[in-house]
């Protein structure tokens, strides 16, 4: 750039000498149009200086003759050629065609040298425009290819050679196309406030995502009662089978035990064989279900603890106790029968027996009470024939009675006979009550005969007295005397006694009869009974037999019963205690699995919990280390982001286009900074016209050679023969650019002048010093003073802007320092 | 010429200035010429020495025009910009400080 905008001064002398070789080289060839063509002024050439180029326009129009054929550009190329072409009507300067003067050449050669002479006109015109605006490379330049269409590339076309023939550098024409770097692409870069939000999103979806990824509390409990389940399943199927064997076979041992020891303890008889069999199956098929419901019982750990299985405990089922022995059948009809008979002859049998009975009893009370009653004479006949009466009845009705019991007394026998030995059950009675009757009787009997004993006893007393004692019979039972009663005793003690011994004697005798007789009937008796006995002892013998043999049957039933229901019970014994056993034991390994389930299952649910509140620890640490980063990378971002659009004021005050939006931004984005509200005030309200350095050398170099130009001109009064001296001295003074200034400050304040000013400015600004520069520029005097004087405004002004968005960077920077992440 | 659109820059001035010297010497010349022509024409019976008479005429005001031009600083406000400039030194100086 720096090149481009400094045109070395050798250029110009270079390019004369070219041109001047040139002219040299082509002067022979066309003389006439040299000639023509010196006095033509270029009218294309309005900016001046160069009017002492015209000769050397000439040359370069014969040059640009000799150049047509690599020339892109298409009509123009031809038109340089002098041969007859008719130029286009677009050619600019017509008032060229009118300024030359024809009046100056001779009139004589008619219409072909006025043909020639305003083709040549023509042609020189272009060709100094031409050339003019190459050399110039400026606004002549620039209008020329707006106003005319092609001439750009005509002139690109000339640019292409004579760039690297001269060693021209690039033109200011163009635009500077090395645009400021866009930052809006690297403010795309940054994470801005939305890709930040989201990457927070991110994060906290990826932690909900975790966060749901990890089990539920229920499903962890579940997942570990289910694994506890399989534990204790294998667990249990592993040790349960094994003692649940060992219990059912101790169970079966103990029955099977049971049921040897009860066999062996029977006597082997059939029955009783074939009862133990069956109960011996019985206790088999119960050791069996047993078995069954302990295995099955057993897989159903998951039902609640302590759950007693309800297969286990069935009682057995109870035979039922044995009848009792049947007796031997009577033949039925026979029993019947007689059975009917003495039921019939009974009643009136006991209706008779009663009513001789309470005859005899009447009778002997009503004689009692005779007997007792002292008063009653023998002569007092009505009592007496009742007596007799009743004695009578009774006689009767107790002959009834006995022809009764007679007969009924015959089938007894014959019922006792047939039914072997047994009893009626009413003889007892009949006889009892035959028994009372006949007592009753012999006393009515005896009683009977109680008056004839009465009368006899006076009778024979009577007698007696009369006998024995003739005094006393006559006399009154009043008039006895003592001596009479005396012997009156004595003769009945007497009697008495002779009564007595008589009684005896009888008594004596008849006991020894009775005795005699008794001993004879109880011979007979003894026999009949022996043979009775005999008879009924076989009888009996033989009923208890039967009996006994009946009773020992029932008896071994009860036995057999008895035994089965012992085992039985014992085997319900046995199934309940193996079913108390197996539920203890199933209880207590349900509590012990519960208990380690859980252990297990609260260790499991520390640990995710643990797991939980470490991993939820670590998500709030990490949102909080998110949103502080998110803080300062936001602050940081700020102040990136106003370093940057600094950056950005700063260069386009540095390349000259800044616009009010930068300003706005960065008031938008700190709009709290006092510091930098200053500084923004302050470019705002800068109205000093933009530039930009590429300008500002441009210009100076144009200042430059202005400035080297009017060296000579100071303030006083001066001609215009000054400038042309002023600017011969320019042509003629050559300095060397004087780096030294920059090592050392070699300045000597009192012997500066132009050129030296010119020179180490020229050094300043090759090295960017531009405050140099510029206050070194500031001690031009005179004429170049006055000729840099804007450029100095306009340079002092774009430091100063520059400076202003300088300090905003440096403040931006100072911000952004703050808000960089802090890293160890 | 060139209608400013902008505040002239002081090296402008100068082109500027050297534009209207030439211009104007030029136009001037140029009707010295033409009118000396003519008066040579008219008057003198083709005699050479009017035009050259106007020609030199002419390039002489041009000439006087252009060194009156050139001295005009110290005639027209120039000073004055100085001084604003100064003045916007001035003001900058006191808003920053």
């Amino acid at each position: 750039m720096l090149r481009a905008a400094h045109l070395p001064r050798s250029q110009s002398a270079a390019y004369n000498f070219s041109l001047v070789t040139k002219r040299w080289q082509q002067t022979p060839a066309s003389p006439g149009t040299g000639i023509t063509a010196s006095t033509k002024s270029t009218p294309g050439s309005h900016t001046t200086q160069y009017a002492t180029n015209n000769s050397s326009s000439t040359l370069k129009t014969q040059t640009a003759t000799a150049r047509p054929s690599f020339n892109a550009p298409i009509d123009r190329t031809n038109n340089p050629n002098k041969t007859t072409n008719t130029p286009p009507s677009y050619i600019p300067p017509p008032s060229a065609r009118s300024s030359p003067p024809t009046g100056s050449g001779s009139s004589g050669g008619g219409g072909g040298r006025m043909i020639k002479s305003i083709i040549y006109g023509v042609t020189l015109g272009l060709t100094a425009t031409l050339v003019y605006a190459e050399y110039e490379n400026g606004p002549f330049r620039r209008q020329l290819e707006s106003t005319i269409p092609y001439s750009s590339t005509v002139l690109g076309g000339l640019d292409q050679v004579i760039d690297p023939v001269f060693g021209r550098q690039k033109p200011f024409t163009k635009e500077i196309t090395d645009k400021i770097p866009d930052l809006a692409y690297v403010k795309d870069k940054i994470p801005g406030k939305e890709q930040i939000k989201k990457i927070g999103e991110q994060v906290k979806d990826t932690t909900n995502n975790v966060l749901e990824k990890l089990p539920d509390k229920t499903t962890i409990k579940k997942a570990g009662e289910s694994a506890k389940d399989a534990v204790s399943n294998t667990y249990h199927k592993l040790t349960d089978q094994n003692k649940a064997k060992g219990v059912v076979d101790q169970a079966t041992n103990q029955v099977k035990d049971a049921v040897n020891t009860v066999r062996e303890a029977l006597p082997d008889t059939a029955g009783l064989k074939k009862g133990l069999t069956h109960a011996k199956e019985q206790v088999q098929d119960a050791a069996h279900t047993v078995k069954e419901t302990v295995k099955d019982a057993l897989p159903l750990a998951k039902g609640k603890s302590g759950e007693p299985t309800k297969k286990i405990g069935d009682p057995m089922f109870l035979e039922e106790a044995g009848e009792m022995g049947v007796p031997p059948p009577i033949p039925e009809d026979k029993y019947k029968k007689l059975e009917e008979e003495i039921n019939h002859l009974f009643a009136p049998l006991s209706k008779q027996l009663d009513d001789a009975l309470t005859a005899a009893r009447e009778h002997v009370s009503h004689m009692k009470t005779l007997i007792e009653n002292p008063n009653i004479s023998t002569s007092d006949h009505e009592t007496w024939k009742k007596a007799e009466h009743l004695q009578e009845q009774a006689r009767t009705s107790y002959e009834k009675v006995t022809d009764t019991l007679r007969e009924w007394k015959n089938k007894l026998i014959e019922y006792t006979t047939t039914t072997s030995g047994q009893i009626h059950p009413e003889e007892k009675k009949v006889d009892e009550k035959y028994q009372e009757l006949h007592k009753q009787y012999t006393t009515s009997t005896f009683v009977k005969n109680f008056r004839t004993y009465i009368d006899d006893a006076t009778k024979s007393f009577q007698k007696e007295i009369e006998t024995m004692f003739p005094s006393l019979a006559g006399k009154n039972p009043t008039q006895l005397t003592h001596e009479d009663l005396q012997a009156l005793l004595v003769h009945a003690h007497r009697r008495i006694v002779k009564l007595q011994n008589d009684i005896a004697r009888m008594r004596v005798n008849e006991s020894d009869s009775v005795k005699a007789a008794i001993d004879v009937q109880r011979a007979d008796i003894d026999r009949l009974v022996e043979q009775r006995v005999q008879e009924r002892v076989a009888k009996t013998a033989e009923q208890l037999t039967d009996e006994l043999k009946s009773y020992e049957k029932n008896l071994r039933q009860q036995f057999d019963e008895q035994l089965k229901h012992e085992i039985v019970l014992q085997h319900q014994a046995l199934t309940q205690y193996l079913a108390d056993v197996l539920s203890r034991q199933y209880q207590e390994w349900a509590r012990e699995y519960e208990k380690q389930l859980d252990n297990e299952s609260t260790k499991i649910n520390l640990n995710l919990q643990n797991q939980l509140r470490t991993t939820l620890d670590r998500l709030h640490a990490i949102e909080q280390a998110i949103e502080a980063n998110y803080d300062s990378q936001e602050r940081g971002r700020k102040a990136q982001h106003l370093w940057i659009q600094a950056q950005n004021i700063l260069n386009k005050v540095v390349h000259g286009t800044t616009t009010e939006n930068d300003l706005d931004v960065i008031s938008k984005i700190v709009p709290n900074e006092k510091f930098v509200q200053v500084l923004f005030n302050q470019l705002k309200t800068d109205e000093s016209p933009i530039t930009n350095e590429e300008m500002l050398r441009e210009r100076f170099s144009h200042v430059k050679k202005l400035c080297r130009r009017v060296a000579l001109i100071n303030d006083g009064h001066n001609s215009l023969w000054n400038y042309f001296l002023s600017y011969f001295q320019s042509l003629l003074i050559v300095r060397q650019r004087d780096d030294s200034i920059l090592v050392d400050d070699a300045i000597d304040l009192n012997q500066l002048d132009t050129f030296t000013i010119l020179n180490y400015v020229q050094s300043y600004l090759e090295h960017n010093q531009w405050y140099n520069a510029l206050r070194l520029m500031q001690l031009l005097t005179g004429e170049p003073k006055n000729v840099a004087q804007s450029w100095i405004n306009d340079t002092r002004n774009y430091l100063a802007k520059k400076q202003t968005s300088e300090l905003l960077e440096a403040y931006s920077n100072s911000i952004g320092l703050g808000t960089l992440p802090r890293t160890a | 010429m060139t209608t400013p659109n902008r505040p002239l820059a002081s090296e402008e001035v100068y082109g500027e200035k050297w534009d209207r010297c030439m211009t104007d010497t030029m136009v001037k010349a140029a009707s010295g010429l033409a009118l000396g022509i003519v008066f040579s024409a008219v008057l003198f019976k083709r005699r050479p020495w009017p035009v050259f008479l106007g020609t030199g005429i002419g390039l002489g005001m041009g000439y006087g025009n252009c060194q009156n031009d050139f001295r005009s600083p110290y005639v027209h406000s120039q000073p004055l910009t100085l001084a604003k400039a100064h003045e916007h030194i001035l003001t900058k100086s006191s808003n920053s400080g």
